[in-house]
């Protein structure tokens, strides 16, 4: 099998409306979708949405990812597949969609 | 990495963030004031996203709660590390610190809640008002979800939570007094509250059943909380909690699979949950240590009878009718004066109901479908199904909800098929 990474894409503030009822209805859903991938499933890390980024020779620094997009990069997982198929099959049930995020499949190179 | 156990999604407790919402808003209210309660809030919502991005990847912590207030404690010192405006008791933000962390125990945890219910229900506050601030700071509902409940706008409710939180800013500031003076005084207010805040869950369960029970539930959660006030007599507190425990007993029987609502009589009585009549039991019995007889023990000892019937048939109207009267002593209301002729038409037959509701009619100016649909229901008893009919009719134009006017007509064509059959 091979290891691709999900990176996962989401709205600014999509969960600022969430009630705490919400919220942990929500962690059920991850933790089914995790539950669902079964071996597919290899790990995972959220990611924190401060950051910096550093640009170009000059190395100039801004605050944030890139501020115009409004979607940032909260978090990635690594799955396991058979084929690029299969993966972005796997990634369609991620629960970051439902609410309008995103997730690029790629394949982790294999030297 | 170990793979995160499938097993604990179930183990989580229903409705813990509720909860756990309202302890920590208790807690950092203590800590920031009310004046701060957009900073307070963004910290409880901070602290559920840091579980909703870590929970599912690393593994459900094995104490979830304890978790949720560690990583809110981090996140208020943080807060107050970075902005020492907020610094409130000293200049030395290591005292501050350690006040923090003394807030964060169980006992102060429950302190805290006391404090913030008793907030809640500030007598300067209507009624809908504690209703509202109870669910939105202890129970931790959205805007949203009280709207619904309370059959507001989303905005309609941030209004007036906005208001109430004004007015309660400068009272909880001033709460210096040892909790329990505070509750001497104030707990006619709180129990009442609580009580308003329970029938409203009730009131929905024909429509949602899921919010109802979650708001019956946070009612019971919070009466809960007044058990740990000492040297109070906690009789009432178990009658509050046992007629609480009884009435949500019959919710999935009431309501049928189309959403129809079920009468009394026709429910079937093995849908009542046995868990829940045991706790109202278990309170009923916790009740009697009251050196005072209060409605709440009169109104549990009604609904105990309801739940110890195992038939409608068998049903102790006359027990329920010596009960209603005891009430009208204490509480005199067009509703209980209502319930007590429909009774008493069970105990001395639909003729003598008919001539008590007569009489409720006279004494009450505004009186909703309920009167016309009991005259109905005793009108057909007695087979005088053209009679029925015109109160059902009457009833139906006065009802509100769509649950109502779909019984009542429902009701309304039965009579129809009986006289038909009759004739």
């Amino acid at each position: 099998m091979n290891r691709y990474m999900l990176i996962l894409f989401e709205n600014k503030g999509v969960y600022a409306n969430f009630s705490p009822e919400d919220m942990q209805k929500e962690i059920a859903l991850h933790q089914d979708w995790i539950e669902e991938l079964g071996d597919h499933f290899e790990s995972g890390d959220p990611l924190e949405p401060s950051a910096k980024t550093v640009t170009g020779k000059e190395k100039v620094v801004t605050d944030g990812p890139y501020i115009e997009s409004k979607e940032l990069v909260s978090g990635y997982y690594l799955i396991k597949a058979d084929s690029l198929e299969e993966a972005t099959e796997l990634a369609k049930g991620c629960p970051v969609l439902r609410l309008g995020g995103s997730a690029e499949v790629r394949k982790i190179m294999d030297m | 990495m170990v793979r995160p156990d499938s097993h604990t999604t179930q183990s989580m407790v229903d409705h813990l963030f509720r909860s756990e919402a309202g302890k920590m808003t208790a807690i950092l209210t203590r800590i920031f004031g009310f004046q701060h309660s957009d900073l307070i809030e963004d910290i409880v919502q901070e602290t559920f996203l840091s579980a909703l991005k870590t929970w599912p990847l690393k593994g459900q912590p094995d104490n979830p709660s304890a978790w949720l207030m560690q990583v809110a404690k981090n996140k208020a010192i943080n807060t107050i590390k970075r902005d020492n405006r907020l610094q409130k008791w000293t200049p030395e933000i290591e005292e501050d610190v350690d006040r923090i962390d003394r807030l964060f125990l169980d006992h102060e945890i429950k302190d805290s809640q006391l404090r913030m219910l008793f907030a809640c229900c500030y007598p300067e506050l209507h009624q809908k008002q504690q209703i509202m601030l109870m669910l939105k700071t202890m129970c931790g509902f959205s805007n949203t979800e009280i709207g619904y409940v309370l059959l507001m706008s989303p905005a309609a409710v941030k209004k007036a939570i906005y208001r109430a939180k004004k007015k309660v800013q400068t009272f909880y500031n001033s709460i210096t007094v040892p909790v329990i003076n505070e509750a001497r005084q104030r707990l006619e207010t709180v129990y009442m509250a609580i009580y308003l805040m329970f029938t409203e869950g009730y009131k929905r369960s024909y429509e949602d059943q899921v919010i109802s029970e979650d708001i019956c539930f946070e009612a019971a959660r919070l009466a809960t909380l007044l058990l740990d006030i000492p040297e109070v007599n906690h009789g009432k507190t178990h009658a509050l909690l046992s007629l609480i425990f009884f009435n949500m007993a019959r919710f999935p029987a009431r309501v049928g699979s189309k959403g129809e609502i079920i009468d009394l009589k026709l429910q079937d009585r093995s849908l009542w949950n046995q868990k829940s009549i045991d706790a109202g039991f278990h309170h009923l019995q916790l009740s009697r240590e009251s050196s005072s007889l209060s409605r709440f023990h009169l109104e549990s000892s009604i609904a105990s009878i309801h739940c110890s019937a195992t038939r409608y048939e068998e049903t102790d109207w006359e027990r329920i009718l010596y009960c209603y009267r005891r009430l009208l002593q204490l509480v005199d209301s067009g509703i209980i004066r209502l319930n007590l002729a429909i009774v008493l038409g069970k105990v001395e037959g639909p003729e003598a109901g008919l001539q008590a509701l007569e009489e409720v009619e006279l004494a009450s100016k505004h009186m909703d479908f309920m009167i016309h649909a009991a005259k109905a229901d005793m009108h057909a008893e007695l087979g005088k199904y053209e009679m029925a009919k015109s109160h059902y009719l009457v009833a139906c134009d006065m009802a509100h909800s769509k649950a109502d006017k779909h019984y009542l007509r429902s009701k309304i064509e039965e009579c129809d098929r009986k006289n038909i059959s009759d004739n």
